[in-house]
Formats: structure tokens, sequence, C-alpha cells
């Protein structure tokens, strides 16, 4: 049975703020997604409906054929969540969170113990693994969500700014990971501001703009809507989000702070 | 640099405010009426007072209930009974407040942008923010009755002494709350290995025992226990701090007194400043401690157990409760409230051979306070993990139903261990302790039920956290004790009518009170799918690992 993610029209209000109006995509499976957008354009917002954390205020999201809003267990339990900052529980040790979610998953025992050993072993934390998961940096905690959201397989993945913090071995790996996600015919959603990442890692892009989606394709696309054949994609983002003139706003802060 | 006055009370709405905020700012309700306002700040604030008044109100209410029959009889001893029992549920309540304040402020990081301004905090600023929008609520539940008595006896001896030593309450709360915090307050940091983390936490609750116990030990010593409040002889009826309201203000007046009077509320109020200033500055500090981090080297045991979905759950939340030792505190918080009733009611009964049915109606208190508390405290000990266990699939069933053996188990340990005690003492059949602990788990476990299910509505879809404000603050304390109570002392007294009513033995008003236990159980249990629900998913889209 093949697997997409379709985001049909969908709005979010937050009272007279609209935070998602009429966004539409459908994502297929074997694809690494990027969301792209400055800060507050809505990505996480969209993110989160899509997981069924947050229920959309119009239009319909199904992933895998369930509906975000009804059947949200059904995608919960397909999917994977890298947050944008791990929130994790602060008092448990990482070795006793990954039990606690694999018995939540009701994973089988061999296939867990085999995949958290090297999953473990891959990311470096073997020494950290009876530690309070609150005495960890910020990089070892981020290490526990991605490898508590990838542990059973997950079909879907969503990845909220979830390189942050990774040291470049660790970021390298974990972008190793989602290629080799997306070969195996997952579906990873990815949002990142780094934008050499996502130039490098995803197949297409969305870039999300004040809750509008004002491009969307494969990167060769969005440099014809661009009409830059020759840009990369931070400058083709900078235009598409009228951001453009960041030379003149440096200059004009340097006058501002001289006087 | 040192801030000014104006600086100071701002740092403290900031404070407050940026506590609030965290607990409401992923409610639907609130985001959809703040992003109507345009001060935003206003409207936090706004709430917090409506909150304030909210709260005041129901003290004023409360006082007013409790104080009105004795003042319109003129039964002037039991008009200072009541004033003493309201200084001491007061006194309770601040400390309570206070600990949970700064344990709030801790969890939630909210001094740590300030360890980054080069500014020198004034170690006062959680205290006045503390007072000033908690602490002096309190207040209410103490003036009116203390004002309603000083204008009816026609004496402004009692109302200048109420309000000193209601002042004292409140500070004395505060002292022994941030004293709390500094002996069993802490953040996790580095390396610790579950024996020496268990040892420490066995040691601080010892400690605690120990100095509760001196506590109760001078109090009791005594020996002339009169109703629910101890009263004390003379040497101490006269010294020992709030608990010599009666006879300060209402009792020993005279210019010679009323003198003595005044010079002992003013030393203690004294003495609580110089004692505020010491634990107040190392409480502030200890708020400021960074977390400390160890670099560790060598691979570590990984275990990597698959346990059913119950036990993992009933298990971690064991953990996170037990291994903060704020939380253990909090924990063992109901027994402060409520031992002095049970030991006054029955320990310290004129003879060894005790009523069944008075030794579980003292208990009934326990189970009350324990319920709600613990209602409230294991959705709160989630904190931030509550956004983690939303994107597991689970839902809001599965996710009650398995919550409520951790604090059953604990509550358990604690009654039973109770129990044991009292039987050294009280000579009763074995089967009516059987009874009483059976009769006991039902009822709490069925208003556990209620006040999780109808707690638990109240956190948004969207919560990031869950703090003890994400319920509503002290309005949620009051409700919920309001709906155990009405649960739990609606079995009980209609099990003591029919009994009454129908000339029953001792063992069938047990067995009535077993019977309507396991209905309202059983109901409750129906009605939040606890026991009808069979989950979809487990045998549903499971992960093919």
């Amino acid at each position: 049975m093949t697997c997409s993610i379709k985001i049909d029209n969908v709005s979010m209000r937050y009272g007279d703020k609209l935070a998602l109006d009429g966004v539409s995509l459908e994502i297929p499976e074997g694809t690494i997604y990027g969301i792209l957008g400055p800060n507050g354009s809505g990505k996480t917002t969209l993110m989160r409906i899509v997981l069924g954390l947050l229920k959309q205020t119009g239009g319909s999201t199904s992933v895998c054929g369930y509906d975000s809003v009804r059947d949200q267990m059904e995608i919960k339990a397909i999917s994977g969540y890298v947050p944008e900052t791990p929130i994790l529980y602060e008092s448990m040790t990482p070795s006793e969170l990954f039990s606690f979610i694999a018995s939540i998953r009701r994973m089988d025992e061999g296939t867990f113990r085999r995949r958290i050993e090297a999953l473990i072993d891959a990311f470096g934390i073997d020494e950290y693994m009876n530690e309070f998961i609150g005495s960890l940096s910020f990089g070892n905690r981020q290490k526990v969500a991605i490898i508590s959201a990838i542990v059973h397989d997950p079909k879907i993945l969503i990845v909220d700014e979830g390189i942050n913090g990774l040291d470049p071995r660790s970021a390298k790996l974990f972008k190793s990971i989602l290629l080799d996600m997306r070969d195996h015919g997952k579906i990873i959603v990815f949002s990142t501001h780094i934008l050499e990442i996502a130039e490098s890692l995803c197949d297409h892009v969305a870039i999300l703009y004040n809750g509008h989606i004002v491009a969307n394709g494969t990167i060769a696309d969005l440099r014809n809507e661009a009409n830059e054949p020759s840009q990369n994609l931070e400058e083709i983002f900078l235009k598409l989000t009228n951001a453009d003139d960041i030379p003149e706003v440096a200059r004009y802060l340097r006058d501002e702070i001289e006087h | 640099m040192r801030l000014n006055t104006k600086t100071l009370f701002y740092l403290a709405r900031r404070i407050l405010i940026e506590e609030r905020y965290l607990a409401l700012k992923n409610s639907a309700s609130f985001m959809i009426r703040s992003s109507k306002v345009r001060n935003k700040g206003n409207y936090i604030m706004r709430y917090v007072n409506i909150s304030y008044g909210a709260t005041s109100f129901s003290f004023i209410i409360f006082s007013l209930i409790l104080t009105a029959p004795s003042l319109m009889n003129h039964e002037i001893y039991t008009l200072s009974s009541v004033v003493l029992l309201l200084f001491i549920y007061s006194l309770f309540i601040n400390i309570s407040n206070s600990l949970l304040f700064f344990v709030s402020v801790n969890i939630n990081h909210i001094l740590d942008p300030l360890r980054v301004l080069p500014v020198d905090f004034p170690d006062h600023v959680i205290a006045v923010s503390w007072f000033i929008y908690t602490g002096s609520s309190s207040l209410f539940a103490v003036l009116p009755a203390v004002f309603l008595s000083a204008f009816l006896l026609d004496d402004p001896y009692i109302l200048a002494m109420g309000i000193i030593w209601s002042l004292f309450s409140v500070m004395l709360g505060y002292i022994i709350g941030s004293a709390m915090f500094v002996v069993f307050g802490s953040r996790l940091s580095g390396r610790r290995t579950r024996a020496t983390n268990i040892l420490r936490n066995v040691g601080r609750i010892l400690f605690l025992i120990f100095v509760f116990a001196i506590f109760e030990i001078i109090l009791y010593n005594a020996n002339i226990v009169n109703g629910v409040i101890p009263r004390l002889p003379f040497p101490y009826s006269y010294f020992a701090p709030v608990f010599n309201i009666q006879s300060t203000i209402f009792f020993f007046h005279g210019p010679l007194m009323e003198a003595t009077g005044y010079i002992i509320a003013i030393t203690y109020t004294a003495a609580s400043i110089l004692s505020f200033v010491y634990v107040n500055k190392k409480a502030f500090y200890k708020l400021l401690e960074p977390t400390a981090r160890t670099q560790i080297k060598g691979e570590q045991h990984v275990k990597a157990n698959v346990r059913s979905q119950q036990f993992s759950f009933f298990s971690k939340d064991l953990k996170i409760s037990s291994r903060k030792s704020q939380n253990l505190v909090l924990l063992i918080m109901p027994i402060f409230f409520v031992f002095p009733t049970i030991m006054s009611e029955v320990l310290y009964a004129p003879t060894a051979r005790a009523d069944p049915v008075t030794l579980y109606n003292a208990m009934v208190a326990f189970v009350i306070v324990t319920s709600s508390f613990y209602s409230i405290l294991f959705l709160v000990i989630e904190g931030s993990g509550i956004s983690f266990i939303k994107a597991l699939p689970l839902d809001s069933r599965n996710i009650i139903r398995w919550k409520i053996p951790a604090p059953t188990f604990i509550f358990v340990v604690i009654s039973v261990s109770m129990l044991v005690a009292i039987s050294i003492k009280i000579v009763m059949g074995f089967a009516f302790y059987l009874f009483i602990i059976l009769d006991m788990i039902l009822y709490f476990v069925s208003s556990i039920v209620y006040n999780m299910n109808r707690l638990y509505r109240k956190i948004p879809d969207t919560a990031d956290t869950v703090n003890f404000y994400s319920f509503g603050g002290q309005i949620a304390f009051i409700t919920t004790f309001a709906f155990t109570g009405l649960i739990v002392g609606s079995a009980d007294i209609f099990s003591l009518m029919i009994q009454d009513l129908l000339r029953l033995s001792v063992y069938m008003f047990f067995v009535v009170n077993t019977i309507v236990g396991i209905s309202i159980l059983l109901i409750l249990a129906f009605r939040y799918g606890i026991l009808s629900y069979r989950i979809r998913h487990e045998d549903g889209p499971m992960l093919q690992a």
C-alpha cells in the first residue's frame, strides 16, 4: 500500500491571527520534503497538524489514509517526531526512556535491543546511558530525542529543526539516516533554517511565508519560479520572502550605531 | 549595579507573569483571547488579579462560614478554637504555596535570563512576588474572623494582635516553605548512581520526619486534647508560636498580660524577619545556581527491556515522582496536613480501645487530602514531558488509566504504615483494619479517577508543559478538595445514616461503605472508560519492529 501525506487547503487560526491560510501539499512516499520559511511563518504549526498534535481550523490532512483529526492514534503509531527543542523526561536516564518508548509502542524486545544498541553506538552516547537526561548537554539530549523518534522505524518522520545543536559528525550521520529512510520508502518532512542542508538533502521544498505557500517544488523548480536559474537556495529564499534587502539593512544599522 | 524599588516590583511582577504565562500559553482559549488584546502583559496580569480575587473571596467565605455560628452564640472558647484552626490552615497553605512557588520558578528556569545581566538582584524579589500575588491572599482566611471577633467582642486588642499574628503566620509559612526548598529542592545534575540517589533521598525524608516528630512530640506531650485542636498547658499555650493564638488573643486579658502579648508577638515577628533574611538569601541563590554537568568516560550498560504498557507507565511515574526530592516532599505533604488530626482523634483518645468507625472517619480526612493532592501532583510531574507523551500513540483514557497505579501504590504504602503504627496503640480486630484499608483504597481510586479526568481536560492539546497553574492555581486545589470531599464524605455520611437508621453493627457500617465504594468506583470507571474501553490501538496499528 502506498503511503502519502495530503494537506488540503489547511488553515489554522488563533483568534484573529491566521497562522496558516489555505495550505495544500501532497508528499509522496520516498521523499524528503523541506519546509522552509522565516520565523513565525507557520512551519511548526503545519508539522504539528500533520502529526495530529494540533487540530486545523479549516481544510483536511491525511497521512497514509488516516485523517489527522479522527485517527490521531494511528498516525502517531506510524510516525516519529523530532521537535525543535528536545523535550524529554529529565529525571529519567536515556536507557529508561528508550525502554519506556519501546514498551508504549509495543516493540518486540529482540528487535528493540538490536536497534537501540546500534543507534546508541552510532551516535556515540554509550557513556551517557545511565545519566539523568537533565544533566546531558543540549546536543546529547537532541541525540536522545532523535533516537526516540526513529527507534521504531516510523513510516513518517517529522523533523522540526532537528539538526540544531548536533556536532558535525552526528549531523552528518543523521542526514545519512534520513537519506537511507527515504531510499526505503519513508516520508521525511523536514524544516530547517540552514538552507545548505535543505539544498543538499531535500527532494522537494515548500517555502512558507506568513502562513501561505509562496513556492513549492524541486530546487530547480524554485530557481525557475524566482527567474534566477544560477542562484543558490538562500538567494531564492530571500527573494521569495521579500528579504533580499539585507545588505542595505546591515549598512543602515551600522550607521545608526555609529551615530 | 543595584536595582531601585520600582524595578524590584517590576521584576516581582515579571516573575509571576512568566510563571502564569508558561501555564497558559498553549491553551486555545488563551491564544484566542490574547490575540484580541493589544497589551498582552496586562491581559495576563488581569488573569492573575482575577485568580487572586477569586481565591481571596473563597477564603473570606470559608472564614466567615466557620466563625459565624460561634460568634452569633458568643461562644468564646469555640470561637478561639476556630480562629486557631484558621491560623493553622493559613500557615500550612503558606508553607505549601511558597514551596510550590520556589519549585515552579526552579523547574521553569524563570530566573535564568537574569543571570546574564550585569545587575545585583535583590534576593527578596521572589519573596515580594510570592507575597503580593499569592501569600497575601491567605490573610483573607484569618483577618475576617479576627475583625469580626474584635468587632463583636468590642476589643481592639484582639484586632491589633490578630493582625500581627496573621502577618507572622504568612512570614513563618514562607520561611518554612523556602527552607524546605533549600534542603530538598534541587535540579538534577551530574552523575548519580542509583544507590547514592536513593540514600540521599531517604536521608532527606528521615530528616524531615525527624523535624516533624519533634514538633509533634512537643505538641502532644502536653497531653490535653480537646476536639480537633490540641490545647496546650500554660507555658506552651502562651509561648508556642501560632498555637498560642487562643491564649494571647482571646484569653489572659489585663494590662500586664496584654503588654506581654504584644512583646511576644513582636519578638516572634522580629525573629522571623531575621530568619527570613537568612533563609530567603539561601533559597534565592539556590534558584540562581547553574546546573552542573559532569563529563563521564567509559561505556555504560544499556538496559533494554520491553514491558507491558501499563507497567512501563507505572514505573515511569514512580521514577519521575521520586527522583526529584522536591517531588518527594510534595508526595508526603498530605501526611503533614492530617496527621495531627488523626493523632488527636485516635492516638490520644482516653481509652486504648477505639471505635473502628471513629478511626475510619479520621482516615477519611487523609483520603480526601491525599487523593486531591495526588490528582494534581501526578499530572504536574509530567512537566514538559506532557508534549512528549502526546506525541506517542496514547489517548487521554490510556494516560489517565495508567496514571492511577503509581499514586495508589504510594497511598497504600503510606496508609498501611500509618495503620500499623496506630495498631500498636489501638486494640481492634484485624478485620476492621482490612475493612478500613479496603474502603480507603476504593474511595482514593474513585476520587483520583474523577479528579484526574476533570483536570486532564483542562490541559490544552498543544501544551508544552504542565504546572500547578495549568489547572487554575489555588482555585484548582479548592475545587479538587471540594469534589473529593463530596465523593468520600457523602459516602461516609450515607453509610453512617444507614447504620444508624437500621441499627446495624459496626461491621455492617463497613459492609455498606464497601458496597457504596465499589458502586462509585464502577460508575466512575465506566463513565470515564477505565474499564469498558478496549484500546483499538493495542490490537491495531502496532509497528512491526
